[in-house]
């Protein structure tokens, strides 16, 4: 079947009606407009085919199309379920109190954040003291060492820049490691 | 029965609120769910879930939108939920399939078998899915355009559009087996 077939051959209403005569069957056109609607339709054949099609339809569908109701025990199961969400935790009191706890976690985390800070900073003046302090006195055995090793083909300038590059390149990595001094944060 | 709602949302009073919304928007509700679901059960089951959802959200409507609008905005995406649910058993062929259940029920709930009216739901089942829910929605509250716009959340012009092309083209469909009939 093509449109052709589907299309109202001599009986399609006039173009410019067709719309507001939908409107005329279903009683929305007033006024003016349906007056001149109104005069048109009973001068023209085709559109009072059309109508008389758009009434049927109307009609047809009004009894055909199911009238749906509600069951009875509708509000009663709604109101059982609205209970039953009631009784569970009401969600302010829940929200209230995932936002404290939420509170708590970050002054928990900020007071740390302060202590491990503070640790930090001594573990690193204690460390730096002992390592001075360690490095003062092995100094001259160290450098008596490398002055011996000069003939070997090193020297002396050599050797420190080795010791410093190394402590240099090792000590972040384990900071980061360990997240602050170890046994401190 | 408007004016009483806006007052206690106003208030604060949300339970009280929802207590004249169920009575006030339900059956339209479970009107619209019925359109676009075409299953009683199904909208039912929908009209329960759109509402709880309209008491959970009632809290934070700030009034931007009007009530009713917001309440269907709601139901729509309820049912569009289960339609997605649905979709990836779709088959008109399966007579099992929900959907083909459903186009049975939807026949079947009407008042007697009548061979020409349960042609007539096959034909608006052929429909695009805007003008079925038009349609059916039109004639489920008592043929008021303005309901159905409302309803739907279109402009009054397309509801008026959509039902006038859907009817004429159900004339057309429905003409050469009435003049076969005849």
């Amino acid at each position: 079947m093509n449109s052709n077939d589907l299309a109202y051959e001599g009986l399609a209403p006039c173009e410019d009606y067709e719309f507001e005569l939908v409107e005329l069957v279903d009683g929305e056109l007033t006024g003016d407009r349906a007056t001149v609607v109104q005069r048109h339709l009973d001068g023209c054949g085709r559109c009072r085919a059309f109508v008389r099609d758009m009434r049927s339809i109307d009609a047809s569908l009004a009894d055909a199309l199911p009238q749906v109701q509600l069951s009875a025990d509708f509000d009663a199961r709604l109101h059982d379920r609205i209970a039953q969400l009631s009784r569970a935790v009401p969600k302010e009191v829940a929200r209230a109190a995932a936002e404290e706890e939420y509170r708590s976690t970050l002054r928990e985390l900020r007071q740390g954040f302060t202590w491990r800070v503070a640790l930090n900073a001594m573990g690193a003046a204690a460390i730096g003291a002992a390592v001075a302090s360690a490095l003062g006195a092995m100094a001259p055995v160290a450098l008596q060492s490398m002055v011996a090793l000069e003939p070997l083909g090193g020297s002396v300038g050599l050797y420190v820049a080795a010791i410093a590059v190394a402590g240099g390149l090792l000590a972040p990595r384990m900071l980061r490691r360990s997240g602050g001094f170890p046994l401190l944060g | 029965m408007g004016t009483a709602i806006e007052a206690h949302l106003a208030a604060g009073r949300h339970d009280r609120a929802f207590d004249l919304i169920v009575p006030e928007y339900k059956d339209r509700v479970f009107r619209l769910a019925w359109t676009m679901l075409k299953n009683r059960a199904a909208a039912e089951d929908a009209t329960q879930e759109t509402l709880v959802r309209v008491w959970k959200a009632l809290p934070g409507f700030d009034g931007r939108a009007q009530l009713g609008t917001w309440i269907y905005a709601i139901t729509r995406n309820t049912c569009l939920m289960e339609l997605r649910k649905r979709r990836p058993t779709v088959s008109f062929d399966d007579p099992d399939s929900h959907e083909a259940q459903a186009a049975a029920a939807s026949i079947a709930t009407g008042p007697a078998s009548d061979p020409e009216r349960d042609n007539l739901l096959r034909l608006v089942e052929t429909l695009p899915p805007n003008q079925q829910e038009a349609v059916r929605l039109f004639y489920l509250e008592d043929r008021s355009y303005e309901a159905v716009a409302e309803v739907l959340g279109m402009p009054l012009g397309t509801v008026k559009n959509l039902l006038f092309r859907a009817r004429k083209k159900l004339a057309e469909l429905a003409r050469p087996e009435r003049v076969e009939a005849a």
